[in-house]
């Protein structure tokens, strides 16, 4: 399938996306098919931050439909939409709900109607059934239920979008961090950035500012004086070698901490753990949480208690606000919101995109770009759904010097 | 414990130390160190999915989220970039000829079948095993590359030289893939015998296997090689 460059109409805007993980991805594709000039900033290599590093899974929505419904919604829609979108970079082989006891096969009924609701197809199969679809399954299965989940390559995905915005002209600047923003009669002008390779300041200036720096968003809204609602939460992950299972198995029951078990490649990786912490930079699992983790991921598929562990991680999570429940934050909503800086902290120009997932991407990008069009009033729609972007590997071609 | 790493930076070094648990990688080592020194390396996912962490660690071509402080010899780990990339900083690189090399075939094994990806979302309750999607298993690192002895002469008398590539050569990746390809029969099964017959592809190759031994996903390039040769 070769690519071809999509026609695009310029507008005479430049925007500034600060942050290269899979929302600035996402966000500079978007904006860059609308017709506006993009510039892209990203501390270091693009993705290092949290979309990365997570386990892959591809949510259909059928883990937030009980308790979160919109949501749950967009999960499914932009799993469809990323599988058309990028089926290079998706294995699209279903999922599993499993219950291990009394208590989760209650919780069956609730969890069938909250997924009929959000229009998410859930079938009931028998235990038997489940074990023949997934031999290394535990053999305590009381119920289980077909999803349409999948899986996901975390690098991939993001930087075919980054890929195509360079195709369509756009600047993307890895290893150059912003230091501080310049204002002008309350409206962000300009960004302060450091070129770490060269080891120079530079001065970016743009129409307008969007900061989709996920766990690091806070601080790099302080360098402006905004005030951005995100908490960072580590979430730690262990993967163990061998391909347990070929569709992703999850606990039927509300989410919580070891409940997913994510085939990726010829790892089999149990996510995850989650714990608030002060900076979301260097983040290690605890011994405790690998200890967790590996009597979790047993608790589903019992081999993976001797399975050999390849390796054992931690990403930090972008949670929606500031003053989330003691419990760790799990009750936080893994929804997502664009925010106007211009609203909320007085300064125009600048706006951050704040939580979701790394499933729903594509959305939280359109809907920062819509803000951007409204604030620059250049009403532009968006074409992210029905234009695929070209394969991952032009981010790095005919680069060689 | 106490990791000591030396970490190329331009024409010299920089030493650091980092405190890391007894199981802990390279890559947490500097992950723990950074900060201070501001050292420049590639990473995104920590569990040797992404292959985006290649780098020399004591001379051999490594994944950094994959080499444990405990499987290397006590004292100073050495850290330098690939050697066939482009070197931003320190160990950072662009990757941009392994990207060259490589073809675009699909990545999904087996092939999706026409017509398959539907709007609907689908219930996966009557797809057979043999049916099920899986990534393939390179992960597009380039050590095959950085280790491969024609691409990458061994250094004799250290100057930039001596690393040109002995002949051009698509390199082990490529070929890997284009194996693969051939095998699952593919949609470009006809290009991918293209890569393998052209005079810098089967023809060029030393039959050296020092990809084989580099890379950290099992692929073996150094046979998918040989069954190239074949008729």
């Amino acid at each position: 399938m070769a690519f071809e460059t999509p026609r695009v109409d310029p507008l005479p805007f430049r925007v500034a996306v600060i942050g290269g993980g899979g929302t600035g991805a996402a966000l500079a594709w978007d904006l860059a098919l609308r017709g506006f000039r993009v510039v892209l900033v990203e501390r270091g290599e693009f993705l290092s931050g949290t979309t990365g590093r997570h386990h892959g899974q591809l949510h259909s929505g059928a883990r937030y439909a009980a308790g979160d419904p919109n949501i749950a919604r967009e999960c499914m829609s932009e799993t469809l939409a990323l599988r058309r979108l990028v089926p290079d970079a998706v294995e699209y082989n279903g999922g599993l709900f499993v219950a291990l006891d009394g208590e989760e096969a209650a919780y069956g009924e609730r969890f069938a109607e909250a997924c009929a609701e959000a229009g998410i197809p859930a079938g009931e199969i028998p235990p038997a059934r489940a074990r023949e679809l997934e031999p290394g399954l535990s053999a305590k299965v009381e119920r289980a239920f077909l999803v349409p989940d999948g899986t996901f390559d975390a690098w991939r995905v993001p930087a075919a979008f980054l890929a195509g915005a360079r195709a369509l002209g756009a600047e993307l600047r890895p290893w150059t961090g912003v230091v501080g923003f310049e204002a002008e009669g309350g409206r962000i002008a300009a960004a302060r950035v450091l070129d770490r390779g060269r080891g120079i300041e530079e001065r970016i200036e743009a129409d307008y500012f969007v900061i989709a720096g996920g766990a690091w968003g806070g601080a790099i809204g302080a360098l402006a004086g905004l005030e951005v609602p995100v908490t960072p939460a580590a979430g730690s992950m262990l993967a163990v070698k061998g391909r347990l299972c070929d569709l992703v198995i999850s606990r039927l029951r509300p989410p919580g901490d070891g409940d997913i078990l994510v085939p990726q490649r010829g790892l089999s990786i149990i996510g995850s753990t989650q714990r608030l912490v002060a900076s979301p930079d260097a983040l290690l699992p605890a011994d405790e949480e690998i200890a967790f983790l590996r009597r979790s991921g047993a608790e589903l598929a019992p081999a993976f208690a001797e399975a050999e562990i390849d390796s054992a991680w931690c990403a930090a999570r972008p949670l929606f606000g500031s003053a989330l429940d003691e419990a760790g934050g799990r009750a936080a909503s893994r929804d997502f919101a664009v925010l106007d800086h211009a609203e909320r902290d007085g300064v125009a120009g600048v706006a951050s995109v704040v939580g979701g997932k790394a499933t729903t991407l594509r959305v939280m990008a359109e809907k920062a770009a819509d803000l951007v069009c409204r604030e620059l009033d250049a009403e532009r729609a968006c074409r992210t759904l029905e234009t695929a972007p070209p394969s991952w590997r032009a981010l790095y071609r005919g680069r060689a010097s | 414990m106490i990791a000591k790493l030396s970490v190329a930076r331009g024409a010299g070094r920089v030493e650091i130390e980092a405190e890391a648990p007894e199981w802990a990688t390279v890559l947490d080592a500097l992950e723990s160190a950074d900060g201070t020194q501001g050292i420049l390396y590639r990473h995104s996912c920590h569990h040797g999915s992404c292959g985006v962490c290649g780098a020399l660690v004591n001379g051999a071509p490594r994944l950094l989220c994959r080499t444990r402080l405990s499987e290397l010899p006590p004292g100073v780990v050495r850290l330098d970039p690939l050697p066939y990339a482009t070197v931003i900083a320190d160990i950072a690189v662009e990757p941009g000829p392994l990207f060259d090399s490589l073809p675009d075939f699909g990545y999904l094994r087996p092939p999706a079948r026409p017509g398959s990806v539907p709007d609907q979302a689908p219930l996966p309750s009557d797809r057979p095993e043999r049916e099920r999607e899986r990534f393939e298993d390179c992960i597009e690192c380039g050590l095959c590359l950085a280790a491969c002895p024609v691409l990458v002469p061994v250094e004799r008398d250290g100057s930039d030289e001596a690393k040109r590539p002995i002949r051009p050569f698509v390199g082990p990746a490529a070929l890997g893939m284009a194996r693969r390809e051939i095998a699952k029969g593919g949609p470009a099964s006809r290009e991918a015998r293209a890569v393998a017959a052209a005079p810098d592809g089967v023809a060029a190759c030393d039959r050296a296997f020092a990809c084989s031994r580099a890379c950290p996903r099992g692929v073996a390039p150094g046979r998918l090689i040989e069954e190239l040769r074949r008729p």
